[in-house]
């Protein structure tokens, strides 16, 4: 029997059940009642968190910047996928002061 | 129904029996800003406890994602309803902090005081599809998709957090309240609450009336079940710690280090003995920084969390009550010692009785959120119950960066 060429099988698209439309009938949909939270920005304060963290265990400002935008820092990243570099910087500002004081270098590590 | 003080409401309120306070509590605390829910204390109390046929459901230790999960479901939100059912509108803190009232004084109806005829603590029994799902809405922020009706569901704009949770061992047990068969008890040398398996006839009243949903019905003993505190291993019976008190397996297992626990010295009256240099008093008291999980239940909990400082104001003061803007004030820019003392968390598995900060060099100052914070590279030693040195550590870490190329590498 001569040699045959194989067709590439068909993708088989394969659904989470994380992304599947929500339905009313499922008892196990997110069902939930609106906490109203006024004035609260949820991603800032994620963010402001975020460079509290960092600064604490010694990374310089330019590193926590340069951290937003690196995909590995998902949670981070994230904050400047949505908002932007411009609302990463204000936080930054917000949370260590606009001017840097005696920082530490928070070079000497990786990344 | 005695009168007894319940320091972390500022008051007395009325309870089943009399205080007999133990010699020492139980107690831990959970810092949910460093949670990354891996589930770790999870699995190792499964693994440890309740891995037989018939405890499928039951998980003494769950880590649950607020504000929408629940194990069981709802289960915070049915408690307060009923409390606020028979108080409507009277859950109302007032007052200003002291040394007997920290966090001001509750005002409005414990679960004791919100029981109905026949009850001793106001509750409600969780349905079987409650308890079936332990970790439901993980990470879920916002409710997903639009419905197929059109109707959107609410969304949270990118905050939840993770809730660790364990049987309290409260100081006023609803459990031991509840029972109609005096099975349930509080260990007089350690606090740890406990129920007795020949005594337990199911009637699960332990279930109904602990607000905390942490006593659990096992269907094929038809007796119920709870978290036991490891207390071999706080006993120091555990050949590890060679007779010293150790840290529960929960703890001791925990990745992100968030979890710290020990034992507290009792007053006659209840109140925590001043201990500043045992690490859990000294954050609960000394600095406030770790609060009660909904001190308005009146049970006296004694797991005490660091609040998450991301999450809207409003919903933490429900949740651990008025002290969390000092809570977090304290956690944001901690005190020098306070930075020491946070580095005992899992760094030792035998539990630290005392410590002791040995002052070190400062090596920068920062700004945070317009005030200094300066960092010292201070050493916290931590001390077992006789005294001995167990653990030394520095405020500075080492840190490493897992390489870019090594990433997902597992």
């Amino acid at each position: 029997m001569s040699w045959q060429p194989v067709s590439t099988p068909k993708r088989r698209t394969v659904s989470s059940g994380r992304l599947k439309a929500a339905e009313a009938t499922d008892p196990y949909v997110a069902s939930a009642v609106e906490l109203t939270t006024p004035g609260h920005d949820g991603t800032a304060a994620m963010a402001r968190t975020f460079v509290e963290e960092f600064a604490r265990i010694g990374w310089s400002r330019d590193r926590i910047r340069r951290m937003f935008r690196q995909p590995r820092f998902s949670a981070a990243y994230a904050v400047f996928q949505t908002r932007g570099d411009e609302f990463v910087t204000e936080i930054i500002d917000e949370v260590l002061g606009p001017e840097p004081n005696t920082e530490p270098d928070g070079e000497n590590q990786s990344g | 129904m005695a009168e007894v003080y319940n320091w972390q409401l500022g008051r007395d309120m009325r309870y089943r029996f009399d205080a007999v306070p133990p010699q020492w509590q139980f107690a831990a605390i959970f810092n949910i800003n460093r949670c990354l829910a891996c589930q770790t204390c999870s699995l190792a109390c499964k693994s440890t406890w309740t891995f037989s046929e018939g405890q499928e459901d039951m998980w003494w230790n769950n880590v649950e994602t607020k504000p929408y999960g629940g194990y069981p479901q709802h289960w915070d939100v049915k408690t307060l309803d009923l409390i606020e059912q028979a108080n409507p509108g009277g859950q109302r803190w007032s007052g200003s902090s002291g040394q007997d009232a920290p966090y001001g004084t509750y005002d409005g109806a414990t679960v004791y005081e919100a029981a109905q005829a026949g009850q001793s603590a106001v509750g409600y029994t969780p349905t079987d599809e409650e308890w079936a799902s332990p970790n439901i809405h993980e990470d879920s922020p916002t409710a997903t998709a639009p419905l197929s009706e059109g109707v959107t569901l609410p969304e949270h704009k990118t905050w939840f957090f993770y809730l660790q949770r364990i049987c309290n061992h409260c100081s006023y047990p609803a459990c031991v309240a509840a029972c109609p068969r005096n099975a349930i008890y509080k260990r007089p040398e350690d606090g740890i609450v406990l129920i007795d398996q020949e005594r337990c006839r199911g009637y699960r009243k332990c279930v109904e009336q602990c607000p905390y949903k942490k006593p659990m019905y096992r269907p094929d003993t038809r007796v119920s079940e709870k978290c036991i505190a490891c207390f071999p291993r706080v006993e120091g019976s555990d050949p590890l710690s060679a007779g010293l008190p150790m840290e529960t397996r929960c703890m001791a297992v925990c990745p992100g280090q968030i979890r710290l626990q020990g034992l507290l010295p009792v007053e006659s009256d209840g109140a925590l003995k001043a201990e500043p240099t045992n690490p859990l008093y000294f954050l609960i008291r000394e600095e406030q920084m770790a609060l009660p999980l909904y001190p308005q239940f009146g049970t006296g909990p004694n797991v005490y969390y660091i609040p998450p400082r991301w999450v809207p104001r409003s919903y933490l003061r429900q949740m651990f009550g008025p002290g969390v803007d000092q809570a977090i004030a304290a956690y944001e820019r901690p005190s020098r010692t306070a930075q020491a003392v946070l580095q005992l968390f899992r760094a030792s598995q035998t539990i630290v009785f005392s410590f002791e900060v040995l002052p070190g060099e400062k090596v920068y100052e920062i700004n945070v959120n317009g005030e200094p914070l300066e960092v010292f590279n201070d050493t916290v030693v931590g001390y077992d119950k006789e005294g001995s040195e167990l653990v030394r550590v520095s405020v500075v870490e080492e840190q490493f960066e897992r390489p870019v190329q090594f990433l997902n590498s597992i």
